[in-house]
């Protein structure tokens, strides 16, 4: 029986993907309080494709013969935002399970994340991080916005580095309200442009979660030997696996993603990491977990 | 202009750059945590791997022989020869030389013997040509005649004084070995009377004008066979006659191939009389069989390029 990630990067369609890992899942982002019947009124919305029936004002229906939806009044207008780093290192793709790679991974789980916040009535946007250049999707509500940032995670490929500070510094002009930042990277260049705004929006007292991906390969040093390899994002060097390397390889790794981790914490940001060979499902549950706030 | 495809063989520099660029090539995978991976120096392979070699011996052999086919490559291989008229140079000698004069080694001499046709200007050759033509014996051709008119001893006696190099005969009736039909009468021909010309007094509407030796003429075509008209259709004077009876063997039998005189066109006694002849030269006899070496070889460059690609 094929992993739960196997049969996910078989799937084409992000929808099925999210639906299937959002099945076991259950719960929200953060506290809301919104609870369906008896929340108080707040306005009328006009219906677009993929509101709940429920929620459609069959009265106003009768009166205006247009169908509009009723909106709650919410305690928190908080807006979610999810970051992708789509540079090339982002392409490593898993040496154990075919089709699958980094980017497919964090598509996956902030498509979850983008799917959680839209149940919840939050706003939600998208920036993609790719070939030194942003693409950013405005932060919005509804069932449309959600079709957007669909079609922006798929459109991604993985290609180039990371933007410079600058660039990233002139896109976070979103940050004025609190806000919710999920960030998917590999985080291997440390410390990163991505490193440093993430770290700066948590001081701007932004919830920042951050999750960095790795393979199975890349964790257990299982790679071929006698073969060059290149480092993905830059032409430099020519590097080589042998057995003799490993050890060496291992220590490195690990410093470095000690380091890492010793950042965020340092920073008081929520982060965690993943390979991609594990449950998109297991790992969404236990990053949100992990942010301490459900 | 052909010898211009020769600077053709210059591509085959394509093939050995290409090859040279490819040895220099270094394949490294992608892998993102490389960085934490020991250095490797790259190493300069210089071993050849035997498939390497053979292709690039193929694709410049097919170069090759891409341009010596474009070329129309021919290898001298004729030496000294006779020429007579045959059926396999069509009766002319001169002209099928000149069209093979590529296929003669330079040192060859060349002979034309028996009847062979005069060309219209004194041919020039680049090898050593001499003829020794002479003339065939040849006997007189035979025209059949049948003459329609009131003046028919008239009719015959001019043909019996134009008798020498072509014998007349007069028909009693007109058959299917008719050469002319003298029609010299104000009645209507037979409507299944038919002659290759007919020489009639009447113009029919639409025939074109001819001058030929001075004597003005018409001729027009009808089912019946070509009408040359003149007026008056009986010669009045030994020039119109000639200018008559030349005209029906030009018209019906074509000019006869006057015998080349014997000498070497070498010889320049009037150099503006002198030119090579106007003859495309013929196809290579190895331009089939290069087309199909080409071919070959294109075959076995796939089958190795593919046989290379581990």
């Amino acid at each position: 029986m094929l992993s739960p990630a196997a049969l996910l990067a078989h799937t084409a369609d992000l929808d099925v993907v999210i639906r299937h890992v959002l099945a076991g899942l259950g719960h929200g982002i953060h506290a809301g309080r919104e609870r369906g019947a008896g929340v108080e009124f707040s306005e009328y919305r006009a219906y677009a494709p993929g509101d709940e029936w429920r929620r459609v004002d069959w009265k106003l229906l009768a009166r205006a013969d247009r169908y509009f939806v009723r909106e709650a009044e919410r305690d928190s207008h908080v807006a979610v935002w999810l970051v992708l780093d789509a540079t090339a290192s982002m392409a490593e793709p898993s040496r154990k399970v075919e089709k699958l790679d980094k980017l497919w991974y964090a598509r996956t789980v902030l498509a979850s994340i983008a799917a959680i916040a839209q149940r919840q009535g939050d706003a939600f946007g998208l920036l993609v991080l790719q070939d030194g250049k942003i693409q950013l999707t405005p932060a919005a509500r509804g069932p449309r916005q959600m079709h957007r940032v669909l079609a922006a995670l798929a459109k991604a490929e993985a290609r180039g580095s990371l933007p410079s500070e600058e660039i990233l510094k002139a896109s976070l002009h979103f940050a004025r309200s609190p806000s919710l930042v999920f960030a998917v990277s590999d985080f291997l260049d440390w410390p990163s442009p991505l490193s440093e705004a993430l770290i700066r929006l948590r001081h701007m007292r932004h919830d920042v979660r951050a999750l960095a991906l790795q393979t199975a390969s890349e964790r257990n040093a299982e790679f071929q030997e006698n073969v060059a390899f290149r480092d993905a994002e830059a032409e430099g060097p020519v590097y080589r696996f042998a057995a003799d390397a490993r050890e060496a390889y291992l220590d490195k790794f690990t410093q470095h993603y000690d380091e890492v981790s010793a950042g965020w914490r340092k920073h008081d940001v929520a982060a965690m990491a993943a390979a991609i060979e594990e449950a998109p499902s297991a790992v969404l549950r236990a990053w949100l977990r992990r942010a301490g706030r459900v | 202009m052909s010898t211009l495809w020769w600077l053709g063989l210059g591509l085959m520099l394509l093939p050995i750059w290409w090859h040279r660029q490819k040895r220099q090539s270094t394949k490294a995978a992608p892998l993102a945590t490389a960085r934490f991976l020991p250095r490797a120096e790259p190493k300069q392979r210089r071993v050849w791997r035997w498939v390497e070699i053979i292709l690039l011996l193929l694709r410049c052999l097919m170069i090759a022989a891409v341009t010596a086919w474009l070329a129309d490559l021919v290898i001298a291989w004729r030496g000294d020869t006779q020429l007579q008229p045959a059926k396999e140079n069509a009766g002319d000698p001169l002209r099928w030389l000149a069209a093979h004069e590529r296929e003669f080694k330079k040192d060859a001499r060349i002979s034309v013997a028996g009847d062979a046709p005069m060309p219209a200007a004194r041919p020039a050759f680049q090898r050593q040509v001499t003829l020794a033509t002479a003339a065939a014996a040849k006997t007189a051709p035979t025209r059949h005649v049948y003459i329609e008119s009131a003046q028919r001893e008239r009719w015959i006696a001019l043909f019996k004084a134009a008798e020498g190099p072509v014998t007349y005969t007069i028909d009693e009736v007109a058959g299917p070995g008719t050469h002319l039909v003298v029609w010299d009468s104000e009645a209507a021909p037979p409507a299944q009377l038919r002659a290759p010309l007919w020489w009639t007094a009447k113009a029919t509407a639409g025939a074109r004008k001819l001058e030929w030796q001075g004597t003005s003429f018409s001729y027009s075509d009808s089912p019946a066979g070509r009408a040359l008209q003149s007026t008056p259709l009986l010669p009045a004077s030994v020039d119109q006659a000639r200018a008559l009876f030349s005209a029906w063997e030009y018209i019906a039998f074509g000019a006869a191939p006057y015998t080349a005189p014997p000498g070497s066109p070498d010889a320049k006694p009037h150099a503006a009389s002198v030119q090579p002849l106007p003859v495309e030269p013929a196809p290579g006899p190895l331009r089939e069989s290069l087309a199909w070496i080409a071919l070959a070889l294109f075959a076995l460059e796939r089958i190795f390029a593919h046989a290379g690609k581990r």
